[in-house]
């Protein structure tokens, strides 16, 4: 009875138009969007890793100069230093082409304008580094002074020496073999979405059995096959269905639209069928509760979704950090941040804890909803049909 | 076979749908529970099944009581629901198979049952068909094949010809009293008089919650007061006629218009030839005359009365 309810409900769900709309058409389209629209800004945030400045000199520095020029040479070049009066310079800092002008005083004290505007957090790293790279001039300054009175020969070298210290604190430096592109949490929000979609089946399962709702449900429950087993079938129905679903989803970003997901690629597939089942027990739950209409219940499953997309993030990326900072409870409970999490320790943390915790966390939720869908659905009554 | 006792059912807004009904359904019969709208026949159905938790009553099926876990009772149990209870994803034969394996485990006879309820409601051109590629006939075909697959021994049919064309409704009424006459008891819903004179050997009448009459055609009949009614086609009749006629032994209303005199007889017999005896005596020129024994929706017109009831 199990096996024939499961054949069914598969088949039913499966075929059911709506559902493969949202949980998958509706994903490989915005999937696709996303793509389109990210390729291009990712090129763009890869060229702001050059700092424009302008240098403008008082007193000649032979020390300071061999340093910029060391700066602003080479294919990774840490600076642009644009040629400029002190007239242009500060026209150019005010229309935010520069980031900053470097003032070389007449006794060797080298110090920083900035614009009061520049307010965009992109523009404050950049002179943060600028700052820091001044301040590791002035303090070894007096060394290279030293060298140049002692030993003027060695004065290059020294240079040289100095150059390759204060921009060797700035090469970039991956922290995992992960894909650090800001934009690819889109992607992570975007498959956990798709996964959350299979809430609309666990709650299909559940208007299913109660025979208030529908004579679907009317029919199922004059028979002689006990909810509970047809509840189970169903529920193992929904996430076969809703984890074949999310797999192509998930191969369908990586392959298609050609996003770098890391080496750990089977991972997200156990992450899918955790998450799978975590939705498919939510939506038991929402379809179980309370006597309201089926379009209500299917109503509630669907806020549910959108809502826990968009505190994860998947329509403004920093709403997940405001949540988390904010409210850490419904982030720490929000199923799709729990699931973004997996995917992103798997992207960017070696290290395995923080995927087994996000793992650990979506299973007791499936085990808390499924016992209450079961308490509630077995306890229901019917007051009218 | 069936037996309800004294059930009664409060909606959650206080109001009595239900109230004390009873009802008595022999082995292998048909009975017909009619009523009007909202006279509580659904809801007898779904207290019957246990789909609702009635307040009052004892509902035994087989000889046993009816509970919500009684599986004994409910695999041997056929519904048709009054609203189409299909799946639109599932084709006829899917639909069709997988209401009957909630009844039936073994695969090979229930693909043998599947074939010979297709073949029973006449759809074996229509086995892949899905729902949504279905006529409303053939939709209710269906929802049929899905209730009565299994070979229960007790079949509700909840209103199964609502908004089905005539050919579709005739063929359905057919195939249910086949079903009576291969030995199923059958409970019938309906409202709809031509059907229920059609196929019915027993009916039982509900109105506002109760069970206000019972019994065959014939049974009902004597329960009424108009057993006759007598058209002619005539010249008028002055009044001081018209008063000699009311005064004939069982004539109960007697009205002239339009060149019409419409009579209404209650008990009696031989109404007719007294009535065209007085009418030649006064000689009037009379042309066509009709005689009709009350139907069966003179018979519940009568006893629910003629006031609408979806106002209420």
């Amino acid at each position: 009875m199990f096996l024939h309810s499961f054949k069914y409900s598969f088949k039913s769900l499966i075929r059911n138009k709506t559902l493969l709309f949202w949980s998958l058409l509706f994903t490989i389209l915005l999937g696709t969007c996303f793509k389109i629209a990210f390729s291009g800004i990712t090129e763009s945030t890869e060229n702001l890793t050059v700092i424009k400045v302008a240098v403008l000199y008082e007193a000649e520095n032979p020390p300071f100069e061999e340093l910029m020029t060391t700066l602003s040479s080479g294919e990774d070049k840490l600076l642009e230093i644009k040629e400029a009066t002190g007239e242009q310079a500060l026209e150019m800092l005010g229309d935010g082409e520069l980031a900053a002008i470097i003032d070389v005083g007449s006794e060797g004290k080298i110090s920083l304008r900035t614009s009061s505007s520049s307010a965009v957090s992109s523009s404050n790293i950049q002179i943060s580094i600028v700052q820091n790279i001044i301040e590791q001039y002035n303090a070894k300054a007096a060394i290279l002074e030293q060298i140049g009175r002692e030993d003027p020969l060695a004065l290059p070298a020294a240079v040289q020496a100095v150059a390759e210290d204060v921009s060797g604190l700035f090469t970039e430096e991956k922290l995992s073999d992960g894909n650090m592109d800001v934009y690819i949490q889109y992607f992570f929000n975007l498959i956990a979405m798709s996964i959350i979609m299979s809430i609309s089946f666990g709650t299909t399962v559940a208007l299913g059995i109660q025979g208030n709702l529908s004579p679907l449900a009317a029919r199922r429950c004059i028979s002689p096959t006990r909810k509970s087993v047809s509840a189970l079938g169903g529920l193992c129905a929904a996430i076969v269905s809703g984890f074949l679903i999310s797999c192509v989803n998930i191969l369908f970003v990586r392959f298609v639209l050609d996003v770098d997901l890391g080496k750990r690629l089977p991972m997200y597939f156990v992450t899918a069928f955790a998450g799978t089942v975590m939705a498919v027990c939510i939506g038991y739950v929402i379809g179980s509760a309370g006597n309201l209409s089926e379009n209500s219940k299917d109503a509630i499953a669907t806020m549910f979704s959108t809502l826990g997309g968009f505190l994860s993030g998947l329509m403004i990326l920093d709403m997940r950090m405001i949540i988390a900072e904010k409210a850490p409870i419904i982030h720490m409970i929000n199923p799709l941040s729990i699931m973004f999490d997996s995917f992103y320790s798997l992207s960017m943390y070696d290290d395995w804890s923080r995927y087994i915790r996000s793992i650990v966390s979506m299973l007791i939720i499936s085990a808390l909803c499924f016992a209450a869908g079961s308490i509630m659905t077995r306890r229901q009554k019917y007051a009218s049909l | 076979m069936l037996e309800i006792k004294n059930l009664s059912w409060t909606a959650p807004d206080g109001r009595k749908i239900i109230n004390d009904v009873s009802l008595n359904i022999p082995n292998k019969k048909l009975i017909v529970i009619t009523g009007p709208n909202g006279s509580g026949k659904t809801t007898t159905i779904n207290c019957l099944l246990s789909l609702l938790t009635y307040d009052r009553g004892d509902i035994e099926i087989f000889g046993k009581k009816m509970t919500p876990n009684a599986y004994d009772i409910k695999k041997d149990i056929g519904v048709v629901m009054q609203n189409v209870a299909v799946f639109d994803e599932l084709n006829v034969y899917e639909n069709i198979d997988y209401f009957c394996g909630l009844y039936i485990t073994d695969k090979k006879l229930r693909r043998k049952l599947v074939d010979e309820a297709i073949e029973f409601v006449g759809l074996e051109d229509f086995r892949k068909f899905y729902p949504k590629k279905l006529s409303g006939g053939l939709l209710r075909r269906l929802n049929i094949a899905c209730g009565i697959a299994h070979r229960p021994k007790l079949i509700i049919f909840d209103e199964p010809t609502v908004a089905v064309d005539p050919q579709s409704r005739n063929k359905i009424l057919e195939g249910i009293q086949r079903l009576n006459k291969e030995g199923a008891t059958i409970i019938y819903t309906s409202h709809y008089m031509e059907e229920v004179e059609q196929i019915c050997t027993r009916i039982a009448i509900m109105d506002k919650g109760k069970s206000v009459a019972m019994g065959t055609t014939d049974e009902l009949k004597k329960l009424i007061s108009v057993t006759e009614t007598i058209k002619i086609e005539i010249e008028p009749l002055t009044d001081g006629e018209m008063n000699e006629l009311k005064a004939l032994p069982h004539i109960s209303e007697a009205v002239c218009e339009d060149g019409h005199l419409n009579i209404k007889c209650s008990g009696g017999k031989h109404n007719l030839i007294r009535i065209m005896d007085f009418l030649q005596k006064k000689d009037k020129a009379m042309g066509r005359v009709f005689s009709e024994q009350p139907s069966l929706n003179d018979i519940f017109l009568e006893i629910t009365g003629k006031e609408l009831r979806d106002d209420q």
